[in-house]
């Protein structure tokens, strides 16, 4: 085995990793209004869209097709670019996800990637309007369409069914609710799951196993990486699911109803012109609509803004510390071992993360 | 941005909006019609409970065949 095709290895299983750590950390999102509304189960929620995100997977290639040549020069990535991109993308859910803020893990690998190809070849290698007409203005353009849509919903929707026997109207609403986390969870693994598709592809054409020219991702690579984003859902990322789904606002069934629904219709809007969108960025903008239509002192804006930062935060974070990634992995020189001890050192400190959180609270005794 | 990439912005912004609006509207009008029409049964109201139940399952189809058109506008991405 060559020292090229041992870097593969490392690359693909922290691809598969980073998959796991999208499944928890975004995936969740999806079923967080169902869950606050009591519309599901946290188990049945989350093994609905563990399921739906599976399924997903399959649908489409389009967004790993993007992924892999949309925003950098293929020719420009190396295995060590796409080894320095997935640590970064891994260390910034990892870091976001302790705090709880639901911030992109399709920013963060994108960033990470762009963040090493710079590290590695400089500016010229990045497709900077790719990124602007692609990520960035939808980016920023779709939460504000959720938070709209969802505003204007709640609005019409109070007005429809105001004056009804509120126990019944909330039934209603949670049947509702099932169907729309539905669509938005298969959605979203149309998207979600395809980001390691095209990354692991991306790998496999730097290390010369499959040609560049018609960028295809073998199916080996589909069923690993909907394996994993499915497997990483019903894990289940709690932590997240209660900042989206209680610390936002406290929300009713038809505000629940009118928040998926938005975050469902921008993602199918969006996915048909080709944007690939991060769910969390659309369900938080339509939970923060769906709020605000109804009370605009019942949305914490507080933790709004935290969420806001995150999402600024995402893409040059990710990139930097990609860069940092690739340069620390070159310290070793161009073989294996730099990916081998940073991959070992990335391990230990997430089993620490992991262990640190895992760890009951003590609470000290109350005093007689 | 230039021009071009303006349109599947605009595309992105109008079809989210309408399809939002219309499935809040509907599946609103369903539990309208279902609870409407078990209010009129209980005052004995048989012919409005029957036109509320009417309303309330046609929205209930409209609202079933838009997500079904939600979900073949996923699986036309491929």
């Amino acid at each position: 085995m060559s020292s090229g095709d041992v870097i593969l290895v490392i690359v693909v299983g922290t691809a598969v990793a980073f998959d796991f750590t999208n499944g928890f950390h975004d995936t969740a999102n999806v079923v967080a209004t169902s869950i606050s509304t009591r519309a599901l189960g946290p188990r049945r929620a989350v093994a609905l869209a563990s399921m739906l995100n599976f399924v997903g997977a399959f649908v489409s290639l389009k967004v790993a097709a993007t992924i892999g040549n949309g925003f950098v020069t293929t020719g420009a990535v190396s295995t060590t670019v796409v080894f320095a991109a997935l640590v970064a993308a891994i260390g910034w859910n990892l870091i976001t996800w302790y705090y709880g803020l639901p911030s992109s893990s399709s920013h963060a690998l994108i960033g990470g990637l762009v963040g090493a190809v710079i590290a590695d070849k400089g500016f010229g290698a990045v497709n900077g309007s790719g990124l602007l007409d692609k990520l960035i203005v939808p980016a920023l353009v779709a939460p504000l369409i959720a938070f709209v849509v969802a505003g204007a919903s709640i609005l019409i929707v109070y007005r429809i069914v105001g004056r009804l026997r509120p126990g019944a109207v909330g039934r209603g609403f949670r049947l509702g609710q099932i169907a729309s986390s539905g669509v938005l969870a298969l959605s979203h693994g149309t998207n979600d799951a395809q980001k390691t598709m095209g990354i692991i592809t991306l790998a496999l054409i730097a290390n010369g196993n499959i040609p560049a020219a018609g960028f295809h991702v073998p199916d080996w690579v589909v069923v690993t990486a909907a394996s994993a984003i499915a497997l990483g859902t019903f894990t289940g990322g709690w932590r997240i699911i209660k900042t989206v789904g209680t610390r936002i606002i406290s929300m009713d069934p038809a505000q629940g109803f009118a928040a998926q629904t938005a975050g469902a219709v921008v993602i199918l809007a969006a996915s048909s012109v080709g944007y690939p969108l991060s769910t969390t960025h659309v369900i938080s903008g339509g939970i923060t609509g769906a709020g605000a239509a109804k009370s605009v002192s019942a949305v914490r804006w507080g933790v709004a803004g935290d969420i806001v930062r995150a999402w600024i935060l995402t893409l040059p974070a990710a990139a930097a510390l990609a860069a940092l990634v690739y340069g620390v992995t070159r310290l070793f020189g161009t073989g294996a071992v730099g990916p081998v001890v940073v991959a070992a050192a990335m391990l230990l400190a997430a089993i620490t993360l992991f262990a640190r959180r895992a760890l009951p609270r003590v609470t000290p005794p109350v005093p007689q | 941005m230039t021009v071009l990439a303006a349109a599947p912005l605009l595309k992105m912004i109008y079809s989210s909006l309408i399809a939002g609006l219309t499935v809040a509207v509907v599946f609103s009008i369903a539990i309208f019609g279902v609870i409407r029409s078990s209010d009129m049964r209980r005052a004995n109201r048989a012919g409005a409970s029957a036109r509320y139940a009417t309303l309330g399952l046609l929205a209930l189809l409209a609202s079933g065949a838009l997500v079904i058109a939600g979900l073949i506008v996923v699986i036309h991405k491929s």
